[in-house]
């Protein structure tokens, strides 16, 4: 049987090619599928890849940027020895939470918060809900359930950029990973009414947050 | 022979000029695209509006029972006054303290429809932009057009858009 099909392969060389492309096809796949740190940090600054979502209101521009595990960890083991490190138990770690950045680009005629606030009085309050009361005005919408914010993290700049920067996020609880592991897409909701512009909802797509993909450290 | 010559050169001649005129009736067209939206329909079925009728109902509710509160009394302290010249000082403040509860509620009212129509104006312009509109018009009750062919009213695909984008998607 093993020798009748020798033969048959030997005498059809469109077999040897058919086997050739798929190895190639195969190959290519598994090519493709591997990224490395740099490659990987490019896809998720770039604004069309779908990890960043924008809001523009005239001049004030607010954006969301989900940060993945596998973000966080590059960013994590950025320039140290990746033999001495746990690469796994920090993705373990970080895929505890769901982690957003949240960038208010200001207008171009203020470069600090006191241009904003108005006043000192103002721009001490408009501090401190930057610090802790907009933990109140983020929620994450998925399915039919609505999760508060569990941290928020601002990061002043006194004055040196014109944006507010700041980190919050979301423990996955079990809410969220049964809505994820059905497939459903999630929703940042900020309430911005200290900007006066209402509700903004930034939509994330299902497969970007699931995605794993294999990052060669 | 030279009857058909004379037959396929006048085909051609006609073929061309109608040729000629739909090309010329698209470019004038595409140049003059207009387009028509009822106002109130678009404000109403917004997403965003429904969302904060239904905050602006909370906040009511949650001010109605002080509100209600304050009628009462201000109604049986009015009986029990009459139709006195000078009011009490506590039945004035009583007075005072539902107005600026009632203020609120409409400062609160009126925040929210700005907001949802800087909102509008916004989601409105790209739409214009993306379909290259030349002019938008607003068609309701209050406003003076006084027909518009069918074909140009684009109120359900602006109401999709503005939902679309108000959601985030």
């Amino acid at each position: 049987m093993i020798e009748k099909t020798r033969k048959m392969v030997r005498k059809i060389p469109s077999i040897w090619i058919l086997m050739a492309v798929v190895s190639f096809c195969c190959f290519g796949f598994v090519i493709v599928k591997i990224e490395t740190p740099n490659s990987y940090m490019k896809k998720v600054i770039d604004s069309s890849s779908g990890y960043i979502q924008v809001h523009e209101f005239g001049e004030v521009k607010l954006k969301v940027r989900y940060q993945s595990p596998e973000e966080l960890c590059i960013k994590q083991t950025m320039g140290r020895d990746s033999e001495f490190l746990d690469v796994s138990q920090l993705k373990k770690e970080f895929d505890q939470s769901m982690d957003f950045e949240l960038e208010i680009l200001l207008p171009s005629a203020t470069n600090d918060l006191t241009k904003v606030a108005g006043s000192t009085m103002a721009y001490q309050e408009l501090v401190n809900y930057l610090a802790f009361g907009i933990q109140e005005d983020l929620t994450l919408s998925i399915d039919e359930a609505i999760i508060k914010c569990d941290f928020v993290h601002f990061e002043r700049n006194y004055g040196i950029s014109p944006k507010v920067v700041l980190q919050f996020g979301f423990h996955k609880k079990e809410t969220i990973q049964r809505g994820l592991n059905s497939g459903s897409d999630i929703r940042i909701r900020f309430d911005a009414n200290r900007f006066n512009l209402g509700p903004i909802y930034f939509h994330f797509e299902n497969d970007l947050i699931t995605d794993k993909p294999f990052i060669l450290y | 022979m030279k009857r058909l010559k004379q037959l396929s050169l006048i085909f051609i001649v006609v073929l061309n000029l109608v040729l000629i005129s739909f090309l010329l009736k698209n470019h004038y067209n595409s140049n003059l695209k207009i387009g028509v939206v009822n106002v109130e329909t678009l404000f109403n079925k917004f997403e965003m509006k429904e969302e904060l009728d239904g905050e602006y109902m909370r906040i009511t509710k949650q001010s109605q029972n002080a509100l209600d509160s304050l009628t009462t009394h201000i109604q049986r302290m009015d009986l029990v006054e009459g139709k006195a010249l000078n009011r009490s000082p506590k039945l004035n403040l009583m007075i005072v303290e539902r107005d600026k509860i009632a203020e609120q509620l409409n400062t609160i009212k009126q925040e929210f429809e700005s907001q949802i129509w800087n909102r509008l104006d916004l989601i409105i312009a790209d739409f214009g932009e993306q379909n290259e509109h030349l002019v938008l018009i607003g068609n309701d009750d209050k406003s003076k057009v006084l027909y518009t062919k069918e074909t140009i009213d684009i109120t359900q695909d602006l109401i999709r858009y503005a939902n679309k984008k108000y959601s985030g998607r």
